[in-house]
């Protein structure tokens, strides 16, 4: 043990007087952070729509307004005709077109029913869903609000035209529903792990052309602690940045840890040792597989990102694929992350999350420390 | 100044070491093909199998009637009933439910009355669902109103209908939506694009940690012809994934292929040169292959999360917008997409697209082939 | 320019920070010589060589291979040049013949003639059995071969080679010279880097580096004379103790075992000195014989010039 901890404090003092590797350690996380952290996001932010007016009535003018109004929705044009949509899409001049038939105001008037054609490009299907909701709701509130006055006017009772459910919203954790809260946490857990990758590599660079004559010369017992002893500093760097890196996302992106700060620390430092071992794993192989497992290792960031939840519901994937998710450290982590974070939930009620999590994380470290140990 | 046998050299001995590579053909082929059609699966936003929790203080048929109609929309599953908006709030904490439905006691006699209330409680922090969820609880509530006001309105005697307004929404290019649709192209993008730099950077990059460099580099060959020599079959063999995948995405997923295949074909060229290009300038950079694969995977994450590819380049602040243009994988996304799902050809995407990717490509090469030192130091 | 200068230099010098690996260096190397370079491992050789083939640029100083600035003509240079490295560079997962037709080629040899000369080759340094071996597949000993044929297949002006024996069997290391002087007499240029005395005698001049400088430069002979006289070796009862003794001998200006007996050689004089250090062993209770005089070698010359006490036989080591 106190061998272990003589040995940590001398690669700590290397690490330290390192000082691209800390320079490095620093800037990247957070530069990622500030970087990533403003692109990630699904709200749905400028949604262009145009419009082909074939009425040109009081009413048909609302039924656009209303539209508009729906926070994100721009009209950006003004076509002459429906056919011209397809062009329109191919341009990417709108994601979508409202087609108002001649006749609206006069066919509403007079009590009858009117379709309204919303043409929508279909090629995003994540705008396009959401988009199309939207409109179609827009509008037909719209509509039934026309529908109201008219009877209105013609004098029936209030009670009977207004609408008898009020549906009330209470949003939870995230008021303005922004999405950015939502994904960041994920980016976090990408983040740390590129972070650890880019560490352990440091590691065996530095071993190989000064520390191996330490292991050889120090029994094989021990070895195990040496080992240990040397990722101990590399722990703690990286958990500098997990705190570089929650601040920055609290400070710059408002993403307010709700939960206890002490219980997310030990969340990340188990997700980083994970990461720590996985990137020694990687960078021990031998170097005539090198090129081989570099292939595996650059295409697992793919798998990553789009299987760890970050970017996409783990509930709507393939039973299978959702298997693998949960094989994937990164799952875990944001999972915990998105509960301490946004909804201030405490371990006990994620217990099979931080289980894997460490389970995973004791498998790495097991694998990690004997392929270090054959390397050398 | 080229030299054809020189570079007719290089070419050959390229293909050679490629092919005799134990791993790395098979790799090169299996990885897009394997991970394409895997991802393919993951890429989902659709708002469905949204887990619901719904709590009825009012148990009247009303009530029921009304709980039926909303748990039945397919977008939600329900999990269980509670017995209190506490309940419910605690599944979303615990995110075993992200939407609850809370009916408050007297909800049959106030909707007779005009006044009745329902309380949506939603998980925010998965907003992309949360609203979407919402808005369509919303929507089924008011069109249940809606009926039963029609019926109100005709029991009173009005001449025809309640005249309503309803939206015929008709969608291009993907009728159904299905997420697969838009992302899958993407993914064999993605793919494409990390292999071939990955295998650019790190060909160089090896050939300077054996020494097999300093020997070639002590040869009159010049810079662009040694790399050209790389290159080329590397280009072959992205644009031989790009066939293979491609057809993987079209005739086992069943993703619609609509467009030009000449377009495609332009701009994979392109697309590939740009990305080994970019791959040349890393092996430039890098002083061995582990440098190599570590900037490879920083120069991942702008392609991924930059380009459109999952987040909407909407959402995009001005200067990270700005920063995107100079990315190839941007503009050749929306080559994709247009060829895949919208039938476009070169005319439509040639001055957007392939131009600006063209040019990228260009000064991605010429820099690395600049910067492309026939010394050791 | 000295046409007759197949490699000059002039303040030859690289600096990597503030270490000099080369100081300085101004060499001459005839048109048609073999010229051998000397020096221990990591006296600047290999760097020096690196700057003439234009790898490394130099910090300052200059130099010209065939004619040509090493800085600003690089390229012409490498048309001319044969490269051999001190490890296999040459592509491990090629066959011999399939890493002939590369670098023939890419040195610009029409295939006709290549053809012609990869046959000859072959068969030159006994390769032809191995045509279709992979590089990797093959002995240090025929990886050397290889690696020299591909540096002049295409009749290169002028040749260098580094360490190109170390490793390699002394009956292989005959027939190597045997081929470097075939070169030689088609005209080739040669310098050889090597730490190996005995290559040393067969150039046709020599140079010795250490730490960067060139501190003697010529002829075998002449580079034998440099090494002083009065150099004597003489059998004793204790080997050990009396090289330390020597050492302290104030008589004595260097001192090493040689095989059973210990050499040394004297600050000045001859004969006499040298009874008066047997003497003075004697004094000291090592029994000796008479000292005799041991003709000087260029290995005595580099220790002299080194100022170091060497402790390894010379037959031992390579």
């Amino acid at each position: 043990m106190r061998r272990t901890i003589a040995i940590a404090r001398k690669e700590a003092l290397h690490l330290l007087r390192d000082p691209r590797s800390l320079a490095a350690a620093i800037a990247v996380p957070i530069g990622m952070l500030l970087l990533y952290g403003y692109a990630v996001n699904y709200d749905l932010k400028h949604l262009t729509f145009a419009v082909v007016d074939q009425d040109r009535t009081p009413t048909s003018r609302r039924i656009v307004e209303a539209v508009d109004a729906i926070d994100g929705f721009d009209c950006v044009a003004q076509l002459p005709s429906a056919r011209l949509a397809e062009v329109a899409f191919e341009r990417e001049q709108a994601m979508a077109i409202v087609v108002i038939p001649p006749g609206l105001e006069d066919d509403l008037t007079q009590g009858r029913s009117v379709s309204i054609q919303v043409l929508i490009d279909g090629s995003n299907s994540t705008i396009a869903a959401v988009g199309t909701y939207y409109c179609r709701s827009a509008i037909e509130t719209a509509g039934f609000r026309f529908a109201r006055e008219q009877l209105r006017a013609v004098g029936y009772r209030e009670t009977l035209l207004k609408s008898s459910i009020d549906v009330r919203h209470r949003v939870l954790y995230n008021p303005d529903l922004r999405t950015q809260v939502f994904l960041i946490p994920g980016l976090i857990g990408i983040i740390l792990m590129l972070m650890s990758a880019l560490l352990t590599s440091g590691i065996v660079v530095r071993e190989r052309e000064h520390g191996s004559f330490e292991l050889l010369a120090a029994s094989p017992v021990s070895s195990r602690e040496i080992i240990i002893g040397k990722l101990l500093p590399y722990l703690g760097l990286a958990t500098f940045d997990v705190v570089l890196v929650v601040g920055a996302g609290w400070l710059v992106f408002g993403v307010e840890p709700k939960g206890s700060l002490g219980v997310l620390l030990l969340v990340s430092t188990v997700y980083v040792g994970c990461a720590l071992a996985l990137g020694l794993l990687f960078s021990c192989v031998a170097k005539t597989q090198q090129l081989a497992m570099m292939l595996a290792f650059i295409t697992t960031v793919l798998p990553t990102m789009l299987l760890s939840g970050f970017a996409f519901p783990v509930r709507n994937m393939p039973f299978i694929l959702r298997w693998i998710s949960a094989v994937l450290p990164a799952t875990h982590y944001i999972a915990l992350t998105r509960g301490i974070v946004l909804k201030g939930t405490g371990l006990a009620s994620m217990p099979g999350h931080f289980a894997a999590l460490v389970a995973i994380t004791l498998v790495l470290v097991v694998l990690a420390v004997r392929r270090f140990r054959k390397t050398l | 100044m080229i030299s054809g046998q020189r570079l007719k050299r290089m070419i050959v001995k390229e293909v050679r070491q490629f092919t005799r590579d134990r791993v790395m053909p098979r790799m090169a082929i299996m990885i897009p093909l394997v991970q394409t059609f895997v991802l393919s699966f993951a890429a989902n936003t659709d708002v469905v199998h949204v887990p619901m929790v719904v709590c009825d203080q009012d148990h009247s048929q009303t009530s029921r009637d009304l709980i039926d109609k909303l748990a039945g929309l397919p977008q939600f599953e329900l999990k269980g009933y509670e017995l209190s908006e506490a309940g419910i709030e605690r599944h979303l904490q615990n995110a075993t439910a992200e939407v609850g439905i809370r009916i408050p006691p007297g909800f049959a006699r106030d909707i007779t009355a005009g006044k009745a209330t329902v309380q949506i409680l939603v998980d925010g922090a998965d907003s992309l669902t949360a609203a979407t969820a919402a808005a369509y609880i919303t929507a089924a509530a008011a069109r249940y109103d809606v009926k039963a006001k029609t019926t109100n309105v005709q029991r009173f005697g009005l001449r025809g209908n309640l005249p309503t307004v309803t939206a015929d929404t008709r969608v291009f290019y993907n009728p159904d939506l299905r997420s697969m649709w838009f992302f899958s192209p993407g993914v064999m993008a993605v793919l494409l694009f990390v292999l071939m730099q990955n295998l650019s950077a790190l060909s160089i990059a090896k050939e300077r940690e054996l020494g097999t460099f300093e020997q070639m580099v002590m040869t009159p060959i010049r810079p662009t012809e040694l790399l050209l020599g790389k290159l080329i079959p590397y280009a072959v063999v992205g644009i031989l994934d790009t066939i293979l995948v491609g057809c993987l995405i079209v005739f086992v997923l069943h993703v619609p292929f609509r467009g030009s295949l000449v377009a495609l074909s332009v701009a994979t060229l392109i697309f590939l040169v740009a990305t080994l290009g970019l791959g040349l300038l890393v092996s430039a950079a890098a002083a061995n292959q582990q440098q190599a694969q570590l900037l490879n995977f920083f120069l991942a994450f702008p392609s991924i999360l930059l380009s459109g590819f999952i987040f909407p380049q909407s959402n995009l602040p001005h200067v990270l917008w700005w920063v995107s243009r100079f990315i190839p994988m941007t503009y050749y996304l929306e080559v994709i997409r247009g060829v895949f799902l919208k039938g476009s050809g070169m005319g439509v995407l040639l001055v957007p697209q392939i131009v600006p990717m063209a040019a990228l490509a260009t000064v991605f090469f010429v820099a690395g082939v600049r910067r492309f030192r026939k010394r050791l130091d | 320019m000295n046409d007759d200068l197949a490699i000059e230099t002039v303040g030859l010098t690289k600096r990597f920070g503030a270490f000099a690996a080369v100081d300085s260096v101004d060499l001459s190397v005839r048109t048609g010589e073999v010229f051998g370079f000397l020096g221990p491992n990591g006296c600047g050789k290999s760097t020096t060589i690196r700057m003439l083939c234009g790898l490394l640029r130099p910090t300052s100083g200059s130099a010209r291979v065939a004619g040509f600035d090493v800085v600003r003509q690089s390229e012409r240079i490498r048309e001319r040049l044969g490269y051999v490295g001190q490890f296999f560079y040459l592509y491990g997962d090629l066959t011999v013949i399939e890493n002939m037709e590369l670098y023939g080629g890419v040195y610009g040899v029409p295939y006709d003639e290549l053809r012609k000369r990869m046959g000859y080759w072959l068969e030159r340094v006994e390769l032809e059995e191995h045509g279709t071996s992979r590089g990797a597949d093959l002995s240090v000993g025929f990886q050397r071969r290889l690696s020299l044929v591909c540096a002049v297949l295409h009749k290169p002006s002028v040749l260098l080679l580094d360490e190109p024996t170390s490793g390699v069997d002394p009956l292989a290391r005959r027939s190597f010279f045997e081929v470097i002087g075939e070169l030689q007499d088609a005209g080739t240029t040669i310098l050889v880097t090597t730490h190996v005395m005995d290559e040393a005698e067969r150039c046709n001049r020599l140079a010795l580096m250490s730490q960067g400088r060139l501190e003697a430069v010529g002829t075998p002979a002449e580079i034998k004379a440099m090494s002083g006289s009065g150099i004597y070796s003489i059998a004793v009862s204790d080997l050990v103790r009396a090289v330390d003794l020597l050492h302290e001998c104030p008589l004595v200006e260097a001192a090493q075992p040689f095989g059973t007996e210990a050499q040394f050689q004297l600050v000045a004089g001859d004969d006499t000195q040298a009874r008066e250090v047997a003497r003075w062993l004697g004094a000291r209770g090592i029994s000796c014989g008479d000292p005799r005089p041991v003709r000087p070698t260029i290995e005595h010359t580099f220790l002299r010039i080194l100022g170091r006490r060497a402790d390894t036989s010379r037959g031992g080591g390579g």
